[in-house]
């Protein structure tokens, strides 16, 4: 058993016989208080202690005589101790003088009797009262009668409870008595009524008087409501006055015995509590057996075994376990210092799948992140490829800009160039017709120096060769134009029909005029052509022949 | 499929099982021994009276309370003690 277990077990069987140990608590003090009064019923005064006689309704009376009737006649003063006597006229004299007599010898002149009884016998009032006590079982445990009146200092001397019934004698009745007097109490009583018989006497004269009680009032204490519960005051059937009922306390003592006792039935608490007692002591019990054989056992155990697996030194359980599951086909993977099933197939191969699987997938892993890595490396590539790309298109269309306006420029003063080139054409030709050689050498270097810039141009523009031969070209086709243009009459300047014809348009300036544009135009663009034909037709053949000497042929 | 090498500890619901079958035999035990204790009360109430007389005790209250719980806890610890060294021999018999 765990010892978690053990500990709860006992916590529990604790609890519960706490909870049921009150089950055997004794039960709670309860005291019953019972009020009793007592009657007169029957005088046993001695004649010549009493004046019987008739009381003006005709009652009897007994009346308590005033002198001492021990005193020898002539009262007072002698007697004393003595015996005999007179005694008083119309009393009979004492026969002796009674131990209790004590004024005898003191008082001669009279006075009463000690220890006297009551005398009122025909009062409605109770002689006397007093109070029983009960215990939890209904024993008494107490008698105690009330002092008033006459009774001052009853004391109880003897109080035999047996069973539902008891006896009980005072004395000491009077404080400034000679203790001579004496009450007996018997009767019976349980906590719900009671009663009984009373004696009342001297020792000398013996009893006096006699007669009964009953309880009149019952209080209870130790109960939760207790509450005191009037009895209706009425007496027992009375008995005849002259038969009291005669008490024999020897056998109702013996009626009484007490009863062999026997032990209640356990109530449910009782029991429960002694099946926690009993639930606890399993436990106690089974704990230290299995303490006691596990002492037993301890020399008796087997120690450390090699493992089948690694030779390790292993306890015999473990190493049966290892054994059975290598039985069961499993092998030990020292790596994972676990078992891993392996199957037939691939025992023989003595294939480690896990160390390989893990390579696999280390190795996967790592190319997974490598090829992460370039695939971020190649993004960001073309990130920039893509940003200097259209970093260049901007700065290429500012410059395209920046060029439309140059050429924009260039073209105005190309046209500029063109309308003075044409001017200074016809100013040279003007001057080189009219002032003669001077004009034709000022022609001449002008044409040279046209020349120059024009294959300059051309040079610049198509290169060495394609330049030399555009320039070529057209100083060929120039000359050509300029040979037939020559056949052309001249325009005069000045006065006569030439001057008016050359201001005036007509069909032969329209033609001098716009034949030559027509033949530039058309002389031009077949020179044009034919010149690019020749220099693509030599280019090629040169790159063929690069090609080919490049490729090894 | 691989498992661990050390020999596998009972789960949860195994240990569980196994102490309830624990308290459930000590509770068995604890009920026949009060059982019989209960069964008895009767024919050893009155020496059992006559002892507490001997000793000018009363019948009744913590004393005779104590008395037979007591009773019951020996019983129960003699009857379930012997029971598990009676089980415990017969299965160190069996494991030699």
């Amino acid at each position: 058993m765990k010892r978690t277990t053990k500990y709860s077990l006992i916590l529990a069987a604790a609890f519960g016989l706490g909870f049921a140990l009150p089950a055997f608590a004794p039960p709670p003090e309860i005291t019953t208080f019972l009020w009793f009064e007592a009657y007169t019923d029957t005088w046993h005064l001695p004649e010549w202690t009493c004046d019987v006689g008739s009381t003006s309704d005709g009652n009897e009376q007994c009346k308590i005589v005033d002198e001492n009737p021990c005193l020898s006649s002539g009262g007072g003063g002698g007697g004393g101790g003595g015996g005999g006597g007179d005694g008083y006229e119309g009393w009979p004299a004492c026969q002796e003088v009674p131990d209790w007599c004590w004024l005898c010898t003191s008082n001669g002149g009279g006075g009463y009797y000690v220890d006297e009884p009551p005398r009122d016998r025909t009062s409605t009032n109770p002689t006397f009262s007093g109070e029983i006590t009960l215990d939890a079982n209904g024993y008494v445990t107490n008698v105690q009668v009330y002092n008033h009146g006459f009774l001052q200092t009853a004391t109880l001397t003897s109080l035999n409870p047996t069973g539902a019934s008891f006896s009980a004698q005072f004395s000491n009745l009077f404080d400034n008595a000679s203790n001579q007097g004496y009450l007996r109490m018997e009767g019976a009583v349980d906590a719900t009524t009671g009663g009984g018989v009373w004696t009342w006497g001297h020792a000398g004269p013996g009893d006096t008087n006699s007669g009964t009680w009953w309880v009149t009032m019952i209080r209870t204490e130790g109960e939760e409501d207790p509450a005191e519960e009037p009895l209706v005051a009425e007496p027992p059937e009375a008995a005849p006055p002259e038969e009291p009922p005669v008490v024999e306390p020897e056998l109702e003592a013996e009626e009484m015995q007490r009863e062999p006792e026997l032990a209640a039935p356990l109530s449910f608490e009782e029991q429960a509590a002694l099946v926690g007692a009993a639930l606890m002591g399993a436990v106690v019990g089974t704990a230290a057996a299995q303490a006691g054989t596990a002492l037993l056992r301890k020399p008796l155990a087997p120690a450390l075994v090699p493992s089948p697996v690694d030779g390790k030194l292993v306890p015999p359980s473990q190493a049966a376990f290892e054994q059975e599951k290598l039985n069961q086909g499993y092998r030990y993977n020292p790596v994972s210092d676990g078992f891993d099933y392996v199957p037939e197939a691939e025992k023989k191969v003595e294939l480690k799948s896990n160390i390989i699987a893990g390579q696999v997938a280390q190795v996967r892993a790592e190319g997974a992140q490598r090829r992460a890595e370039i695939q971020g490396k190649i993004q960001a590539s073309r990130a920039n490829y893509k940003n200097s790309i259209q970093q260049e298109m901007a700065r290429q269309q500012q410059s395209y800009q920046q060029h439309m306006q140059t050429a924009e420029r260039y073209d105005r003063y190309s046209n500029i160039a063109g309308l003075v080139e044409t001017a200074a054409d016809i100013g040279v030709d003007a001057l080189a017709k009219c002032t003669g050689p001077a004009g034709r050498t000022v022609k001449l270097v002008y044409e040279r120096a046209k020349d120059v810039i024009q294959y300059g141009n051309a040079v610049y523009d198509h290169g060495l060769a394609g330049g030399t031969a555009r320039f070529a070209g057209n100083k060929a086709y120039e000359l050509a134009r300029n040979k037939a243009l020559e056949r052309a009459p001249i325009p005069k300047f000045g006065k006569g029909k030439n001057a008016a014809r050359y201001f005036q348009v007509g069909p032969n300036t329209l033609a001098r005029e716009i034949t030559p544009r027509v033949v530039d135009a058309l002389g031009n663009t077949a020179a044009e052509k034919g010149v690019e034909k020749t220099v693509d037709a030599i280019k090629d053949a040169g790159v063929e022949k690069v090609n080919s000497l490049m490729a090894g042929k | 499929m691989s498992i661990p090498r050390n020999r596998p500890r009972p789960s949860c619901l195994a240990r569980f099982f196994s102490g309830f079958v624990q308290i459930v035999i000590n509770v068995l035990i604890s009920g026949v021994a009060a059982a019989v204790l209960l069964w008895l009360y009767p024919a050893l109430t009155p020496p059992v009276i006559a002892l507490f007389e001997s000793l000018n005790t009363p019948p009744s209250g913590y004393w005779w309370g104590g008395f037979w719980l007591i009773l019951s806890f020996l019983l129960g610890a003699i009857v379930a003690g012997g029971l598990t060294t009676l089980l415990a021999l017969l299965t160190r018999r069996k494991t030699a």
